[in-house]
């Protein structure tokens, strides 16, 4: 039945990618018919999430499915075109196709007053593909395949804009940052190949890894992790990301592609198993950059820079549960993470619609104006920040417990690991409440009269902020019941790293933590924005000084990496172009070729263009022939 | 044993024939001549297949190449009117070259034809089947059932060979119309 | 013999060249001739490809004398998916009223029919006739151009020598004949030739074919003509022109070496000849200016590399038909796209035309870079297959000295590229290119393992001939 059904399910992205993309070019009629693109190109995810869901209700155990070609045949090394669906992968499709489908389905809406979104819709649909292949790949090459094609697909649509330059600058940043991030995982399934001769994942498993190279490849993955799913030091480029449409923020750099480090280092959890001194280093930079993004989304004009940094902080919370060797919590995370930051990105991409800026010291009581996308919004609000029983609760106390417990095993950093996580909870409450009651209560502050959004985009809100609140439901903690999630479904495909089970009163406690945390959170948001309109920022910048400034210019790394990085690229760059270059890279290829040349001349002087002599010199050749053959 | 030795003869002769004629072809000046020599080399091909036994290609070989088409080479040359002051004679280094190495292959060929005559290992030895000739082997019924069934194939190929030489020849001589 | 799938793909392309030659006499019909005839082609193509696809084992047919389906349909399938891309290229070239009539199009059609039958031929005689018909229509179309004053030269180059290389040939197949009573390859095969192994007449037979062979598959003794007449021809089709010369000589060759046992220290004398080709051939490319010129030159160097590939067994024989139709399809397509921007086609007149024309310089750059043997592209399979294959037979010294040769290679084939993209005036051009490089990434990176992997199926499942039809 899966077999069945995947291939096609995979085909039909690829298909929508290709006619929209190929008849946009061809056709320049067809590029006028938005809402005809847009329709065909959601119908297609949209097929393909029902398709996987199909495979989901069907499902029974791991299976294969291949195409009737390899894709690398030399002997010895096979790769073939061939998938897997297990428990992991099939939940991170239904994830990608499901949350894609709605983001389609919102950006007919959103684009419709775009001339090119043929480009736009096609792009879109070649992600979802190479998504899908990211996660389905059964072999690394072709994981990297999909992890290079969502790279590629994420470039063009940051650059979507492309006539500005900051756009562009943007797309380069995210590749080239990526790019860095990529080396980690070419580099590391090197390595895998020398130690074990081969590829796929299935059998990379069975293999004894001595501890250096578990740990080598293990960072080099997680090396690879930091650049696509923006953790330090390469977390950059995705604030700068935001210059791309908002549906593309909310598809790619919100829910799907930036969890495609999680979802490697989940792939990959036989390696981390073995080493958890690599597991500690992953938790000591997920936890700064959780911290780090929630200090600095709670400096943040921008609602999408705001977004940005708190995606970023979010993604250290998953891979803090990574870290603690609890995979099932960090893919648990990216699912509920993956609905209300959807959620909030497409809330705020109807708000940007609406208003016509990006400053939310421009917004102000869009609540009465936008029901939908306000109410929506508030959802998306309390379920990120932690409040039962929405959905961002019970992922994030997953988490937390998680990290607790292997404080338990007797490594005292992860009660550090612990406490840092629970202030960068209460700080999430924080910034989304500040968020929150800025941007949508008060009086509205900006230009115009803003409007709802039309049903196009309204629906996907609402069906996202259905799934903010109930899809933590799926995971419970054994205090209030059982994990499907983690006992009955992604257990079959993860190993987790074995630790011991914790007691009722702790597990309450940390209940108890979490709920409150996210109370005072959203209290003291209240406190500073909702009750003394929007006072927050004048206290903060008041009693943190510089250091709020630093913040709110997002603690200037981009200067710091441009004078420690760009700079000395640049010396070098010229001492290649003037000494190396000239020298060394010109100078003896220059000589060798001359050589050559000279060599070929005077081969060519012989070529004299006689046909008689031709002749003579052939039958001279066949004799020799013949006097060899007679002879030797 | 006198017949086998007028046979060889016989060959030797017709086979100088054709040799000589095909030389003469190459290098003598005046095309008429060297066409008249072509007669004389097909000639000889043609006795040689008699002597072989294949009368009926004999025949044919005497009726079209000899007959029809060397005489509209003839007519060809006729036509041209080329005088053998048109056709440049070959440079004298080429011609020494090219006649020292046909000189050479000759003998090479003569010396390894003569020596492989001794040492031809008997059919038996490398054949699985030796067929014997067929009967009225060389005369034409047999030759026509061949042509039409075993060998149809080949022979039809052969007429798209011709094809493509007369639509090919029809390209080439074609002249860019002056518009 | 009631088995006529052997003729099927041949009686297909007679018929239809037929039918054009005799439409192409009414004034009306005639301006239609090139599509009818790509059309016919393609058909060709179609048909060829769904006999391999149904009937996967080869059949023998028609009195024994020619093979069908499976891996001969394939290589059918191949040739004629090359013969009709080159017709497309002359096309463009013929409405332009840059070279002679219509006539053309059959007769390219008639040299599909003849080089489909080649590798599927039971017997020598069916072989040589097709041999020689394909190169008769190739000398044809070296000289087709009006414009180039070299062509007609070259044509008549081409015809000269090839006629002496084809008499060498014959001479041989006749030598052979006289020893063993019999053409047919099925007799052929299960004969002791070990028996005559070290007679000199035998010797001789077996020299006079490799001179034949070795000059159409133009190695170094015998490549002299190549230069003159790839680097004259048409530049139209001389793309295809090379294509045929090679597909012509590596399928004789193949049939020659799979079904006459010969010495083994003959074999690695062959791939002497073959290493030093490669060198020959490499070197004399990197010394030039013109494009064709280049690929008149090259063209040696990739006959010594399915030479190479030839001698080294049964494997090897396969991955030496398998870089041939690469080797034909991409030429073809390379030298036909280099032929719609530039004749003469000098590197000069590249300049500037990736910025120009980026998708038709990126097509001609993948080509360009397929074709030097880069990674991932099929270049790059179809020779990673023959040198193992080398390797693997045991020929060190010789794959090694190839492969420096290939590697020179790649200076000369980037060439090209480096002036692609360096900046230059604008120039329009004359086609919507985007399609087509689209095409040929999709073709020449992706597909090709598909049907490399199809080839190999049917080798494993029919061998490359089966001994008794």
């Amino acid at each position: 039945m899966v077999e069945q059904i995947l291939p096609l399910a995979l085909a039909l992205p690829l298909l929508g990618a290709t006619t929209i993309g190929l008849g946009g070019l061809w056709l320049p009629i067809l590029r006028k018919q938005k809402y005809l693109i847009g329709g065909i190109a959601s119908m297609l995810v949209f097929g393909a999430f029902f398709l996987f869901l199909a495979a989901f209700l069907s499902y029974k155990e791991p299976s294969y499915f291949a195409f009737a070609w390899d894709w690398i045949a030399l002997d010895p090394l096979r790769i073939p075109l061939r998938y897997q669906v297990d428990t992991l992968s099939l939940w991170m499709s239904l994830i990608i196709t499901g949350i894609g489908a709605l983001i389609h389905l919102y950006s007919i809406g959103y684009m419709a007053e775009e001339e090119g979104s043929w480009r736009y819709f096609a792009f879109l649909n070649l992600f979802i593909f190479a998504m899908l292949t990211l996660v389905l790949a059964d072999s690394l090459p072709l994981l990297f395949l999909g992890w290079e094609g969502v790279g590629a697909c994420s470039y063009f649509l940051i650059g979507y804009w492309f006539g500005e330059e900051a756009n562009a600058r943007a797309a380069q940043k995210a590749f080239i940052m990526n790019r860095i991030g990529d080396v980690g995982l070419l580099a590391g399934m090197i390595w895998l190949y020398a130690e074990t001769g081969t590829f796929d994942i299935e059998r990379l498993k069975d293999y004894m890894y001595g501890g250096e190279v578990a740990m080598g490849v293990g960072l080099l993955f997680f090396l690879a992790a930091t650049g696509k799913s923006a953790q330090l030091p390469l977390y950059t480029w995705l604030p700068d990301a935001m210059a791309g449409p908002t549906p593309v923020s909310a598809l790619i750099h919100a829910a799907t592609m930036v969890t495609a480090g999680v979802y490697l280092m989940a792939r990959m959890d036989f390696l981390y198993n073995l080493t958890p001194e690599t597991l500690s280093i992953v938790g000591a930079i997920a936890i700064t950059t959780a911290l780090l993004g929630g200090l600095v989304a709670l400096a943040q004009q921008d609602i999408k820079k705001v977004l940005a940094y708190s995606t970023v902080s979010q993604l250290g919370f998953m891979f803090a549960a990574v870290s603690a060797g609890a995979y099932t919590a960090a893919i648990f995370h990216v699912f509920t993470h993956a609905f209300f930051k959807a959620l909030l990105f497409l809330g705020s991409g109807s708000l940007i619609h609406a208003t016509g800026t990006q400053d939310i010291r421009k917004m102000g009581g869009l609540r009465k104006k936008m029901p939908i996308t306000g109410w929506t919004f508030w959802i998306g609000t309390v379920a990120i920040a932690g409040i039962p029983p929405l959905a961002g609760f019970f992922s994030k106390d997953e988490i937390s417990a998680a990290v607790y417990t292997r404080g338990t095993t007797g490594e005292a950093t992860f009660y550090v690991y612990w406490l840092t996580l629970v202030g960068v909870a209460f700080l999430t409450a924080l910034y989304m409440g500040r968020l929150a009651w800025v941007a949508l209560e008060g009086e509205y502050r900006g230009e115009g009269t803003p409007h709802e959004s039309p049903p196009e985009m309204t629906i996907p809100l609402g069906v996202l902020a259905v799934g903010s609140i109930a899809a933590g439901w799926i995971g419970l903690p054994p205090l209030l019941g059982e994990s499907w999630i983690r006992e009955h479904w992604l257990s079959q495909s993860i190993k987790e790293l074995s630790v011991p089970s914790l007691s009722h009163g702790t597990e309450l406690f940390l209940l108890c933590i979490s709920t409150i945390v996210g109370l005072v959170g959203l209290g003291v948001a209240w406190l500073l924005y909702g009750r003394k309109k929007a006072a927050g920022d004048t206290f903060f910048s008041k009693h943190l000084g510089r250091f709020y400034t630093l913040l709110s210019q997002q603690l200037q790394v981009d200067m710091l990496y441009e004078r420690a990085f760009v700079q000395p690229y640049y010396i070098l760059a010229d001492l290649a172009k003037d000494v190396i270059g000239p020298w060394i890279g010109r100078g003896i290829p220059a000589l060798v070729a001359q050589m050559l040349s000279r060599l070929g001349e005077i081969l060519s002087r012989l070529q004299v263009g006689y046909t008689p002599l031709y002749l003579s010199y052939m039958i001279a050749g066949g004799l020799l022939l013949l006097l060899w053959v007679l002879t030797g | 044993m006198f017949v086998v030795v007028l046979t060889i003869v016989s060959l030797s002769v017709c086979g100088a024939l054709a040799l000589i004629g095909g030389a003469l072809a190459v290098t003598l000046r005046d095309p008429i001549y060297a066409v008249l020599a072509l007669v004389k080399a097909m000639l000889g091909l043609a006795g040689i297949y008699f002597l072989l036994g294949a009368e009926y290609v004999g025949a044919i070989q005497v009726i079209v190449y000899a007959g029809a088409i060397l005489v509209t080479f003839l007519f060809v040359v006729m036509l041209v009117n080329l005088s053998p002051e048109d056709i440049p004679p070959f440079p004298r280094g080429i011609a020494l070259y090219g006649n020292l190495i046909l000189a050479v292959a000759w003998l090479l060929l003569l010396s390894t034809a003569l020596s492989a005559i001794l040492e031809i290992p008997a059919p038996e030895q490398v054949l699985l089947h030796v067929e014997p000739l067929p009967y009225l082997y060389g005369t034409l019924p047999p030759l026509g059932k061949a042509l039409f069934t075993a060998y149809a194939f080949p022979f039809e190929l052969l007429s798209v060979t011709l094809l493509i030489g007369i639509v090919g020849a029809s390209l080439l001589v074609q002249k860019r119309p002056s518009s | 013999m009631n088995n006529y799938m052997g003729i099927l793909s041949a009686g297909w392309l007679i018929i239809g060249g037929a039918l054009v030659l005799i439409a192409g006499t009414f004034q009306k019909v005639r301006r239609r001739i090139p599509e009818l005839s790509i059309a016919i082609g393609g058909g060709a193509t179609l048909l060829n490809g769904l006999l391999a696809w149904f009937y996967p084992l080869p059949k023998s047919g028609f009195f024994g004398m020619v093979w069908g389906g499976g891996i001969y349909s394939f290589l059918a399938a191949g040739v004629m998916l090359a013969i009709t891309v080159g017709l497309s290229f002359l096309w463009r070239s013929h409405r332009e009223g840059g070279y002679r009539g219509w006539e053309a199009f059959p007769l390219t059609l008639f040299i599909g029919a003849a080089l489909s039958t080649l590798p599927a031929s039971n017997h020598l005689l069916l072989s040589v006739v097709a041999l020689e018909t394909v190169s008769l229509g190739a000398y044809v179309l070296t000289g087709l151009s009006w414009e180039n004053r070299y062509a007609p030269e070259a044509a008549v180059k081409y015809f000269l020598l090839g006629a002496v290389g084809f008499a060498f040939l014959l001479l041989g197949i006749s030598y052979l004949y006289g020893l063993t009573g019999t053409l047919y390859l099925h007799h052929l095969w299960p004969m002791r030739w070990t028996a005559w192994h070290g007679n000199s007449l035998f010797a001789l037979a077996m020299v006079l074919i490799a001179i034949g062979i070795l000059f159409k598959l133009s190695i170094f003794p015998f490549h002299w003509w190549a230069p003159d007449v790839y680097g004259g021809a048409t530049p139209s089709s001389a793309g295809l022109v090379v294509a045929l010369g090679k597909l012509n000589a590596a399928f004789l060759a193949g049939v020659f070496l799979h079904y006459i046992h010969i010495p083994s220290d003959w074999l690695m004398g062959l791939a002497s000849i073959a290493a030093i080709s490669s060198l020959y051939g490499n070197l004399g490319a990197l010394g030039q200016t013109s494009i064709q010129r280049m690929l008149g030159y090259s063209s040696i160097a990739h006959g010594s590399y399915i030479l190479l590939g030839l001698v080294s067994g049964p494997e090897g024989r396969l991955q030496a038909w398998g870089y041939t139709l690469v080797y034909a399809l991409t030429s073809t397509l390379t030298f036909g796209l280099l032929s719609l921007r530039a004749e003469p086609m000098e590197y000069k007149s590249l300049r500037g035309l990736g910025y120009n024309q980026p998708g038709y310089a990126l097509a001609v750059a993948i080509c360009l870079a397929s074709l030097s043997g880069m990674p991932p592209l099929i270049g790059f399979f179809a020779k990673y297959g023959i040198f193992t294959a080398a390797f693997r037979a045991g020929y060190w010294l010789p794959s090694i000295v190839a492969l420096i040769g290939a590697l020179i290679g790649y200076f000369y084939y980037w060439r090209p590229i480096a002036w692609m993209y360096q900046a230059g005036e604008e120039i329009p051009i004359r086609m919507p290119a985007l399609a087509l490089s689209t095409g040929v990434l999709v073709g020449l990176g992706l597909l090709p393992m598909a049907l490399w992997g199809w080839l190999d199926y049917l080798y494993g499942l029919a061998g490359l001939f089966l001994p008794r039809p």
